[in-house]
């Protein structure tokens, strides 16, 4: 979907501006992937670098489309715009169509994060991360809540206490939370993508 | 909503032009029936069925709002003619 082209240089500063005069960027929109450091003979001067570059502002518009695109297909009224962080790209959906983006516990955003990411977290260099309505933050603020809770209680009766089945996100929130507490260990059980975590005393 | 599987599935594979799906519509559900070309099926299937199940969770909620099923099956095997 993204197109890739390969450039070649006798150094990866040289290479990176070759690059980025082709496909008509600035250096730092300008995304790549070395593919070899060759090294031809001995010495410095016949070295080559092989690179795979790419421009990561085309490839916003691309996400863009595609997820308008996807929208629209599924006739659902929902917009959204991208939010641009060091570490993610955050993509915030908003609509009279939100509710079935978090029905079952934001099944569908998660579908959309998921998909995503598979297919362009690579070519952007970063992770996307979707978010609606400040569902995940308040999701994050509530399992807090329950496994405060949930630790008191193991605290005084000492019997460890099982959770609902929850995803790879909740779950670190929950072992984060659980870690606070010295005496408190958890642990997830089951081979699959939603585990159960025990909480008990050590 | 052919449209849209097959959007998702052509950015998905290696192959886009061996992305095919075939719409079969009965009174209350769809059938989509998939098939990509046999090297591409791990992708459009995802690691245990991550991908699958995004591409499923996609048209169930599209289906909510328009009030009928869809059913995403991924054909496998090519029929031999």
């Amino acid at each position: 979907m993204i197109e890739k082209k390969e450039f070649f240089s006798n150094s990866l500063k040289d290479v990176i501006a070759i690059a980025a005069e082709d496909l008509d960027v600035e250096e730092k929109d300008l995304r790549y992937e070395i593919v070899t450091g060759k090294t031809k003979y001995f010495g410095h001067k016949k070295r080559e670098i092989y690179i795979n570059a790419w421009a990561a502002k085309k490839t916003e518009g691309t996400i863009s489309s595609f997820i308008e695109n996807v929208l629209d297909e599924m006739e659902l009224d929902i917009s959204f715009e991208f939010e641009e962080q060091d570490e993610f790209l955050r993509v915030n959906y908003s609509g009279k169509d939100y509710r079935l983006l978090l029905y079952k516990n934001g099944n569908l955003l998660n579908a959309f994060q998921y998909l995503l990411n598979r297919l362009f977290s690579e070519s952007i260099g970063k992770k996307i991360y979707c978010e609606c309505e400040a569902f995940r933050k308040n999701r994050e603020r509530e399992l807090t809540s329950i496994t405060n809770k949930h630790a008191k209680e193991i605290e005084k009766s000492g019997k460890p206490v099982q959770m609902k089945e929850l995803n790879p996100f909740e779950r670190r929130i929950v072992h984060m939370t659980v870690n606070r507490f010295p005496e408190l260990q958890s642990e997830s059980e089951g081979d699959n993508f939603l585990k159960i975590i025990t909480i008990s005393k050590k | 909503m052919k449209n849209l599987v097959i959007s998702i599935c052509k950015a998905l594979v290696d192959n886009p032009d061996e992305v095919f799906v075939t719409q079969i519509d009965g009174e209350q559900t769809t059938i989509l029936e998939l098939r990509v070309a046999p090297s591409d099926l791990g992708k459009v299937i995802g690691k245990q069925g991550r991908t699958a199940r995004a591409i499923r969770t996609l048209l169930a909620a599209s289906g909510m709002k328009q009030k009928r099923r869809y059913n995403l099956e991924i054909i496998e095997r090519h029929e031999q003619q």
